[in-house]
């Protein structure tokens, strides 16, 4: 595919994106990559701010990002020194001692139209002494440390999973500015000082750098971080806080060395007295964090709870971030998209900014503007984004609300508090009848819920009448079956690490 | 967790199609329950009982109930419908086809909408219908069944069917007999009600009471159980005017997989070819057209002879209240154009059977039943009255009635989206796929405003030299088909 000369001659739109972090390079990659001769883009950073780069762990969409551009997985993996993720181990969630993988996939196989989980629910009922990870592929994979990557057959066990990376986000920016430079995108290291608005629009028209250089554009991806330079300190575009819900406001980092042992594929998050730590290893180190609420944690406490909990020697010191969970009310205003936290910012708990980001930029290329910008386009874009971080965020509170933690104020009021009603509808329908409310929109569906539903310790009352007509003989039978294969299945996979090493070694011997 | 109590009975009331499909679903669902079906007077406005057009998804509900399609074929008299053909259905005129299956071929990550719509801006393409084997198999009156090879052109199809509606019923009898439905006959007298707000049972006037956890009406328009419960009704008719309909019986003629509906002054006229004979059928308003008037057009164009007319009203009541659920007519009521109205029935009973409560019927459960029906009813609602809101004619009464009309919000948004640029807006539940949408957008003449720019990524010659290869092998399909006459006899003797 070339973009050719016999293209209606255009006039493209200047694209000027602000700030240079994962979100700003990925929107400046994408732009370039899918719209050759309808934009051009034009990007500033400047090397004084440094990334936040706490996402470290993604999500399987991001491997669908990758594809459009054109990237090659392998590649991307070795610069950045990524790992494969096939879930998060979520511990002493529901209560202490608890442990239960998110997995990417699917629980188990329907029988005869009847969602797994009715059955393994009922079957349990009956006195059947198993767990619902079990009859998961990719926890059975992940729990042997192990990876391959699904088969395209839908009819292999082994193509009931999806996967996505762990990587060093302060090498994936950089692998996306190579990316982007070599498609076209122009790069311009200063700092802002300036955005000049339209006297009558109100849109902005350019922003000037320290050096005084001043930069036009037509649209402007604000991609600035908590700054938020356009989007907030210029437009004034309100912030929803929902910190009421999400009271975690600030992470302690701590990176180590990998200690012995095989190299996890999944992501750890271990519930702390006043929130939660992640553990997420990569290829060279391991990142570790500790996401807690001011409130309920001094700096200090978090600081030696994450020192205390590593498990190699520490490569840095701690480092603390502050962050507030919310998002702006609008993330596109006039002509300024907001992508990554310059938009909001809901806690890495499921590894959830890479991804807001590359769907804000997604969604900007599917509804890309003209230099005129349609109320159309804008409305639309704003609806979606609406929709993803909406479910995204009760999505996350779940994960806090539904325990019996009572062991520290955090957990306490975690536990009682308020959550949003269209979360309590979910919460309501799942309590009582085992059934997850259908959508077709978001990041998460049907099998998410379930698994951070029962892994919490939220048991239906009832389950589908349906599967009360099946024989339990059989059912217990194919169960059998199904466990036993996916332990064979997961059994004959390579280990992680050495799939790893091997393609990284294939790629040298190739180049 | 705690023993719950489950449906342990249940009637059904109206035995048509559409209260046979009920009973069935849910006997064969909860082989303990009883289930009673009610037989009532046959409801001439019960509309989904007749009109018995269903979409692709008809496979998924016979695969719930057991049935085969060769049995349908051989004994329901059941042809294949792979859509429909439109005439007079925008201003230039020219006919345009919404078949059932994949339009076009995605070429690089620019959708082939948008490939289409800047090829046609240009004068380098066709009208939409000409890239897909299924419009042109349809266009030469062919259809064969997909095949298993994913590499054949011919997996791009995808077909509804339709039966004849007394052997429909009666196969799907058969089958709720076997499943121990108890038929009963009788006319209904009274709703009784619990303090609770609940159907304690009805009485029919012969004096017989039937009581059970669950009442499912099927019943038709009236209601007769659902409305007592559910008495809100939320009129359709800005968006889908049409509430008279002409039906008639003719014999002769060969079957084919394509209904006809043709655009008139009034409304619409349509032609459905059954295995002998066809099903001919109008649409119009009441409040537009004389009865009189519309009927002789009818009986001359349609080349019929008894015509009968039918009364309906667009619109909606909730689906289910209490221990009353309804199905069809008794719910939601569209005209048939498009031949949606016994899909969208089966396809709540599918979900009423999925999402299956118990006799506690908790309203969390009741309420994602209800928000996914409404949506559903919701967006053939807009498909349908994309139609009539949205067409380029404007000759005729209705049609000029139509200019200005307001569209419901979602039908606004999907317009909105898609004359700005091409885009479709996905909604949580749509019974119609894209490839539909597209074909009867770009069918009723409208085009974007805006050529998407993803398009511009792929260089003219490529997207030519694309276009040319989809037009050219589903051109050249349907000469290595067989005519459907013939194929449907093979199926029937096997």
């Amino acid at each position: 595919m070339t973009a050719t000369a016999n293209a209606p001659s255009r006039d493209p739109v200047k694209v000027v994106v602000v700030g240079g972090g994962t979100a700003g390079w990925m929107a400046a990659g994408g732009i370039a990559w899918v719209l050759p001769q309808s934009a051009s883009v034009h990007l500033v950073e400047s090397q004084e701010i440094g990334i936040v780069g706490v996402g470290e762990a993604t999500l399987p969409h991001l491997r669908a990002f990758f594809e459009t551009l054109g990237m090659d997985e392998a590649d991307v993996m070795r610069a950045t020194h990524a790992t494969f993720k096939l879930g998060i181990d979520f511990r002493d969630f529901g209560k202490i001692g608890d442990s239960y993988i998110h997995p990417f996939g699917v629980f188990g196989l329907d029988l005869r139209d009847v969602p797994f989980h009715h059955h393994w629910l009922r079957m349990q009922a009956l006195g059947r002494n198993d767990e619902l990870s079990d009859y998961s592929m990719a926890i059975a994979i992940a729990r042997r440390n192990r990876f391959a990557p699904p088969s395209a057959d839908p009819a292999a066990l082994s193509s009931t999973y999806g996967y996505a990376y762990q990587f060093d986000a302060t090498l994936f920016a950089p692998y996306m500015r190579k990316y982007s430079e070599a498609r076209g995108v122009k790069r311009t290291e200063g700092k802002v000082v300036d955005v000049e608005l339209h006297p009558e629009t109100g849109d902005v028209t350019a922003i000037v750098l320290a050096s005084g250089e001043r930069i036009e554009g037509d649209l402007f991806i604000d991609c600035s971080g908590f700054r938020a330079l356009l989007i907030g300190d210029k437009l004034d575009e309100p912030w929803d806080d929902w910190s009421q819900w999400l009271p975690c406001d600030r992470a302690c980092a701590l990176p180590c060395a990998s200690p012995d042992g095989p190299i996890e594929p999944y992501t750890r998050a271990t519930a702390m007295p006043g929130g939660w730590r992640w553990r997420i290893p990569l290829q060279h180190r391991v990142g570790n964090g500790y996401v807690y609420s001011s409130a309920h944690l001094s700096d200090d406490e978090a600081a030696a709870a994450i020192v205390d909990s590593i498990e190699g020697k520490p490569l840095a010191d701690p480092r603390i971030l502050k962050f507030r969970a919310g998002r702006r009310k609008r993330g596109w205003v006039r002509n300024v998209v907001s992508v990554g936290l310059s938009a909001g910012f809901l806690e890495p708990l499921e590894s959830t900014s890479i991804h807001l980001a590359q769907h804000a930029i997604t969604y900007l290329i599917e509804m890309f503007p003209q230099k005129q910008i349609a109320d159309s386009d804008r409305d639309e874009w704003n609806r979606m984004m609406d929709i993803e971080y909406d479910r995204v965020r009760d999505f996350l509170i779940l994960h806090y609300h539904s325990t019996t933690r009572d062991d520290s104020d955090f957990w306490n009021h975690v536990r009682t508090m308020e959550v949003p009603d269209s979360l309590k509808e979910k919460i309501d329908l799942f309590t009582n009848t085992g059934r997850v409310a259908h959508y077709v929109n978001g990041p998460f569906l049907e099998p998410s819920w379930i698994a951070v539903f029962l892994g919490q310790g939220v048991v239906p009352r009832h389950w589908d009448p349906r599967a009360d007509a099946f024989d339990p003989r059989e059912v217990a039978m194919a169960m059998d079956r199904l466990r036993a294969g996916i332990a064979a299945t997961a059994e004959q996979m390579p280990d992680h690490q050495r799939y790893i090493i091997e393609r990284n070694a294939d790629i040298e011997s190739a180049s | 967790m705690t023993p719950t109590r489950r449906i342990g009975s249940i009637v059904v009331a109206g035995s048509g199609i559409v209260g046979l499909s009920a009973a069935l679903a849910f006997a064969r669902t909860l082989p303990r329950a009883r289930v009673r079906l009610l037989s009532l007077p046959s409801e001439p406005a019960a509309i989904t009982d007749r009109m018995p057009c269903v979409l692709p998804s008809i496979r998924f509900f016979h695969r719930l109930i057991g049935l085969e399609e060769t049995r349908l074929v051989r004994q329901a008299g059941a042809t294949h419908r792979l859509g429909t053909r439109f005439e007079q259905w925008s201003a230039s005129g020219e006919p345009w086809y919404h078949c059932f299956g994949r339009y076009g071929a995605s070429i690089g990550a620019s959708p082939f909408r948008h490939q289409w719509a800047r090829m046609r801006a240009e004068g380098r393409a066709l009208s939409f219908d000409h890239y897909a084997p299924v419009t042109a198999a349809a266009r030469a009156d062919k259809f064969v069944h997909p095949p298993d090879d994913p590499n054949s052109l011919l997996t791009s199809f995808d077909y509804g069917l339709r039966f004849d509606p007394t052997l429909y019923a009666d196969v799907l009898m058969t089958e709720a007999i076997r499943a121990r439905v108890e038929v009963i006959s009788g006319t209904i007298g009274e709703v009784v009600r619990t303090e609770e707000g609940l159907v304690d049972k009805i009485v029919l006037t012969d004096g017989h009471s039937l009581g059970a956890d669950l009442f499912i009406d099927c019943a038709g328009p009236d209601a007769p159980i659902l409305s007592v419960v559910s008495p809100e009704f939320e009129d359709w008719s800005t968006s889908l005017p049409c509430d008279r309909l002409l039906l008639a019986s003719s014999s002769g003629g060969t079957p084919s997989p394509v209904d006809v509906a043709v655009a008139t002054a009034f409304g619409w006229r349509m032609a459905i070819p059954m295995k002998s004979g066809r099903i001919s059928c109008a649409a119009y308003c009441s409040g537009l057209s004389e009865d009189g008037t519309v009927e002789r057009q009818f009986v001359a164009d349609a080349a019929v002879e008894a015509v009968e007319r039918v009364a309906i009203r667009p619109g909606r009541r909730e689906s289910w209240v209490g221990n009353v659920v309804g199905f069809g007519d008794s719910t939601v009521v569209f005209d048939p154009l498009e031949g949606a109205n016994l899909s969208t029935a089966q396809s709540a009973i599918r979900r009423a059977v999925s999402l299956l409560p118990d006799a506690d019927f908790l309203p969390a459960l009741l309420g994602e039943f209800n928000r996914q029906t409404r949506l559903e009813a919701e967006r053939v609602r807009d498909f349908i009255a994309v139609h009539y809101l949205a067409s380029t004619r404007t000759q005729g009464e209705y049609w000029s009635a139509m200019a200005g009309r307001q569209a419901p919000a979602s039908l606004r948004h999907t317009l909105d989206q898609f004359l700005s640029r091409g885009r479709l807006p996905k909604y949580d539940q749509e019974t119609f796929d894209d490839d539909s949408w597209l074909a009867v957008l770009f069918g009723l003449g409208l085009m974007p405003e805006r050529i998407d720019p993803t398009t511009y990524r792929i260089s003219q010659v490529e997207a030519v030299a694309m276009m040319e290869r989809v037009e050219r092998m589903s051109a050249d399909l349907p000469a290595q088909l067989p005519a459907y006459a013939d194929y449907l006899a093979g199926l029937v003797s096997g």
